[in-house]
């Protein structure tokens, strides 16, 4: 499998700094992107900041994917709740083999692709509405992705990485045992800075980052501290590590291990520099919170499988309802 | 008789402007511009938008320039009351009896209610017990609110509907004594409603498991009452809030009877309104915390009564309160 040009759909903040990384190292980039951010970029290029260089690239940047033709390899890097808007736009981008990155938080929509047990291939309609990811892009092109690379736009046109060392993304194939097409991407995605790693349990890997999103953001989209006050309150440090072991109960109901340690993630944000989790940042700016496929998909799944979660049956309605009042949840 | 309205603000201030109309001595205990404005302008009370009057009441915010009272209204915000606790001495004399217009659970609760609590004072709604040793128990005359208010400009009270305007007024022992049935004629002459209670506890506690929940979901939603008990969701999680509540009721000896799902319903099925804590909140203005949920969850531990629901929820109020500079505790 040859890789060389590459989408970036959603060229934001992480997207960005991908893109960048990308463009400098040779491929045939293009990036859809919006707004002042699309315009700069059309207009000066795209500036990626690092802690030791700053680069400008040039990639081709449009609003509409139509505009970009069939690429080797599309990366989404968008919230989970804009994509079902995306697919009509990704699928032209698709030749018979192209394969698609969903660099997300949380837990992606074909999660039960080919997953063995009583849910396989069952489609989620709080991460997909109407199937239409799963039918106009189609399950067999995911490419599971989590990504741990801290990024800013600072300006329009400017994305400043902010890694002390090196970003690393994960990728996983959803059904295939065969790592051949994800060892492909992989090489083709590795850069000086970023790291990219193969993994053959992609959804183990989602739900580790997963169960630590849990704990703190809830709470922090109710009580807007900092998690370090919230982990450093006995009383919230037990609705987190509660929240969190539900959460892990869930997992494992999947037959799924991931890697939790409640007391140390507890101990490991109570002494924390000053960090408001993204989800608290968007509620207090005033844009489009991720709720569903970290917190409601998970008491879902909870639901699913019989796994009883009373603590994010409180939490998480309480959030859902907060976001829908300030008309920052659309569903 | 001399009344004095301690914290004349949207509730005390109708109170001052219908009891001065109706005739009594009033003296008005107010702050900033507002009291500015009613010392040049006199109170004026907007009724709905059907009336409209203004009266003479002497203001201050020096409670000691006014000398004894023969009824004193506390009407300020439960944060306020240990200030009161300062002012209030040189307002009584012997026989001055206080009447508390406030939200949540009163101070004096435990003062005469039969059972192995009586006469526990409660640190969260009077802390230090200041209250109780300023003011004493036996002065002290329950009364609760339905009665919507605000303070409209400095000077300005408008009665946002002239119905249900309903004051429940109570002896501690459910008495009908003199001074309780003094204090309701004057105000049912100032065109209140003012009912005596045979058992203001019962009263004070339904009124306070409705508030418990909204007030406390209210805040962390952002969200008006009516809109979130519509929600399938978060409607068991305010049912189970007063579930709790009622039960600590009960542990302590206060059985208030009130069906709570045709509550629910009632506020369900009402005009929008975002409770006041949500309000205060909106506002910047500290919130009323302690006396409407950290004083259930007192009596909760006093009891040995499990109150779950309140406890999570209470920790992420007082969280998102300290977020905003407004709560300290």
């Amino acid at each position: 499998m040859n890789i060389e040009k590459i989408c970036v759909y959603g060229a934001g903040s992480v997207g960005g700094f991908l893109a960048g990384e990308l463009a400098k190292r040779g491929h045939t980039v293009s990036v859809i992107a919006r707004g002042a951010h699309l315009a700069a970029i059309r207009e000066k290029g795209l500036t990626v900041k690092t802690p030791d260089e700053t680069y400008t690239v040039k990639p081709f940047a449009t609003d509409n994917p139509a505009e970009v033709g069939k690429q080797d390899l599309v990366i989404t890097v968008a919230k989970a709740h804009s994509l079902p808007a995306m697919a009509e736009g990704i699928r032209t981008l698709l030749g018979p083999e192209t394969p698609v990155c969903f660099a997300q938080n949380g837990i992606p929509w074909w999660y039960f692709y080919g997953l063995e047990g009583p849910h396989k291939d069952r489609k989620l309609e709080t991460l997909d509405p109407g199937g239409k990811l799963w039918d106009l892009v189609g399950p067999d092109r995911a490419v599971g992705t989590t990504i741990n690379s801290p990024n800013e736009v600072i300006a329009p046109g400017v994305v400043h990485n902010k890694a002390k060392d090196i970003s690393t993304f994960v990728v996983g194939e959803p059904k295939r045992s065969d790592t051949a097409r994800v060892e492909a991407i992989a090489e083709a995605m590795r850069t000086p800075r970023v790291n990219v790693e193969v993994t053959t349990d992609i959804r183990t890997g989602v739900w580790n980052k997963l169960l630590v999103n849990l704990s703190t953001w809830a709470i922090a989209a109710l009580t807007h501290a900092p998690s370090c006050d919230n982990m450093s309150n006995p009383e919230l440090r037990e609705v987190a590590s509660r929240m969190m072991r539900e959460g892990l109960a869930v997992a494992r109901s999947f037959g799924l291990e991931p890697e939790c340690d409640v007391d140390a993630t507890m101990e490991k944000f109570g002494s924390s520099t000053p960090h408001k989790p993204s989800l608290l940042q968007d509620f207090e700016a005033g844009k489009p919170v991720e709720i569903d496929t970290v917190l409601k998909i998970t008491r879902e799944f909870g639901k699913l499988n019989g796994v009883p979660t009373p603590t994010m049956d409180i939490l998480v309605p309480l959030v859902e309802q907060k976001a829908r009042s300030l008309g920052l949840y659309g569903k | 008789m001399k009344y004095c309205i301690y914290g004349a603000g949207a509730i005390g201030g109708h109170v001052a402007a219908r009891l001065a109309k109706a005739g009594e001595e009033v003296s008005a205990i107010a702050r900033g511009p507002h009291l500015e404005a009613i010392r040049q302008d006199g109170l004026t009370l907007l009724v709905a938008d059907q009336d409209r009057f203004t009266v003479d009441v002497n203001a201050t915010d020096k409670p000691a320039e006014l000398g004894p009272q023969d009824v004193i209204f506390v009407a300020v915000k439960g944060p306020a009351l240990p200030a009161v606790a300062e002012g209030i001495r040189p307002l009584m004399k012997d026989d001055t009896a206080v009447v508390f217009a406030m939200n949540g659970v009163p101070w004096w609760f435990f003062h005469g209610l039969p059972g192995k609590y009586e006469g526990r004072r409660i640190e969260t709604v009077d802390p230090g017990g200041r209250m109780w040793d300023a003011v004493g128990p036996g002065r002290a005359i329950g009364c609760v609110v339905n009665s919507a208010n605000h303070v409209v400009a400095p000077g300005v009270v408008r009665n946002d509907a002239p119905k249900p305007n309903r004051f429940w007024l109570g002896e501690p022992d459910g008495s009908r004594s003199e001074r309780v049935l003094a204090i309701s004629a004057a105000m049912e002459k100032g065109g209140f409603a003012a009912p005596v209670s045979e058992d203001i506890r019962k009263d004070i506690w339904g009124k306070g498991l409705r508030a418990l929940a909204n007030a406390s979901i209210g805040s962390l939603t952002t969200t008006a009452s009516c809109h979130f008990l519509s929600n399938p969701d978060i409607r068991p999680i305010a049912r189970a809030m007063m579930q709790e509540g009622y039960d600590v009721g009960v542990a302590v000896g206060c059985d208030c009877g009130i069906d709570i799902d045709a509550d629910i319903d009632q506020v369900a099925g009402s005009p929008p309104h975002r409770h006041s804590m949500l309000q205060d909140l909106e506002a910047g203005r500290p919130m009323e915390i302690d006396g409407i949920i950290g004083v259930v969850q007192e009596m909760s531990r006093m009891t040995g009564t499990p109150t779950p629901t309140i406890d999570m929820v209470l920790a992420l109020v007082k969280q998102r309160a300290r977020s905003a500079g407004l709560y300290d505790g």
